[in-house]
């Protein structure tokens, strides 16, 4: 992610939130501090919850039925507001979860899904 | 995880004051390949979707034989020992024994490269079981040389209405916002 994505888009207008969290049921608010060290870019925002129910939040905007929406990378274009509930992605990716292949996580997709957004909001700014 | 082998501390202050603290008998001389040093590299399971970050600390022993050891973040490793390490000319094997959930215990992983012309690059295969993936190290530093301090950033801890994720993500509503929902382990 750091590698292939923030490193490589450097758009202050790109805003990443990382949400750690208890997938595997043993993971600590420590080994969320300690994981910050791997997404350490200045854009980046960092968040512990110690349950579940973000992630099963997230499960209806991605099309998930039986599996918690951990494990995902999800893209907002500009314009996107969070209201009542989790907002659906515009573009986003998975690991390991029963959708679309094509979506399985890939730094480099990812990062062009980032530029193609960011590309389109300059866009609409100039028009 | 399952049970791995740690580099017994007496091992690692063995190497790391006695045999990183200079040159010694079998050291490399001006012209030969010196693969003494920090390596940091990444080994590249599938592009862009699976890679490894990985550290090698190689040094001589008080006999000049190279000897070392490995981080590898994600397996949890840290001056993890390296059982072979063995020079040939501008090519260099080592490797370390890991109980695998996949290959068993005590099973063989092998880094395999070559050190480029300036020195400073080793470029190989990595042997996990029956699979090669490609694998390159970049001379960070010298034998011995303190591990850069990984800086840890303030990590704010969620209400169960998620708030203050909300916020920020409806205060910057002008940018693109990449939310990732992630396992820290």
């Amino acid at each position: 992610m750091q590698r292939h994505v923030l490193n490589r888009l450097e758009d202050p207008r790109l805003q990443t939130y990382v949400v750690w969290g208890p997938m595997l049921d043993k993971e600590t608010e420590d080994d969320a501090r300690s994981a910050t060290s791997h997404v350490g870019d200045a854009r980046s925002t960092h968040f512990w919850t110690p349950d579940h129910a973000i992630a099963e939040a997230f499960q209806g905007p991605l099309g998930l039925e039986l599996e918690r929406a951990w494990d995902t990378f999800l893209l907002y274009e500009p314009g996107v507001r969070w209201d009542d509930t989790p907002p659906t992605p515009t573009y986003f990716m998975h690991v390991g979860k029963r959708l679309p292949e094509e979506q399985k996580f890939n730094g480099d997709k990812l990062r062009e899904a980032a530029q193609r957004m960011l590309d389109a909001s300059t866009a609409a700014a100039v028009d | 995880m399952d049970d791995r082998r740690r580099t017994p501390l007496w091992l690692c202050a063995l190497t790391l004051m006695l045999g990183f603290s200079g040159p010694a008998a079998g050291a490399p001389v001006a012209g030969e390949a010196r693969f003494d040093g920090i390596w940091e590299g990444v080994i590249t399971y599938r592009p862009a979707e699976m890679e490894i970050e990985a550290l090698v600390e190689l040094g001589f022993d008080p006999d000049g034989e190279l000897v070392g050891t490995t981080d590898i973040s994600t397996l949890h490793m840290k001056f993890y020992h390296l059982d072979r390490v063995i020079p040939e000319g501008r090519q260099i094997t080592f490797d370390f024994l890991y109980d695998s959930e996949r290959h068993g215990p005590n099973s063989r992983f092998i880094f395999s490269g070559e050190l480029d012309e300036a020195g400073e690059m080793i470029r190989g295969e990595f042997t996990d079981g029956d699979k090669q993936h490609p694998f390159f190290l970049r001379r960070t530093g010298d034998a011995g040389d303190p591990r850069k301090p990984r800086v840890e950033l303030p990590v704010t801890v969620l209400s169960d209405t998620w708030a203050a994720l909300r916020d920020r993500f409806n205060r910057e509503v002008e940018d693109v916002r990449l939310v990732m929902l992630l396992s820290p382990r």
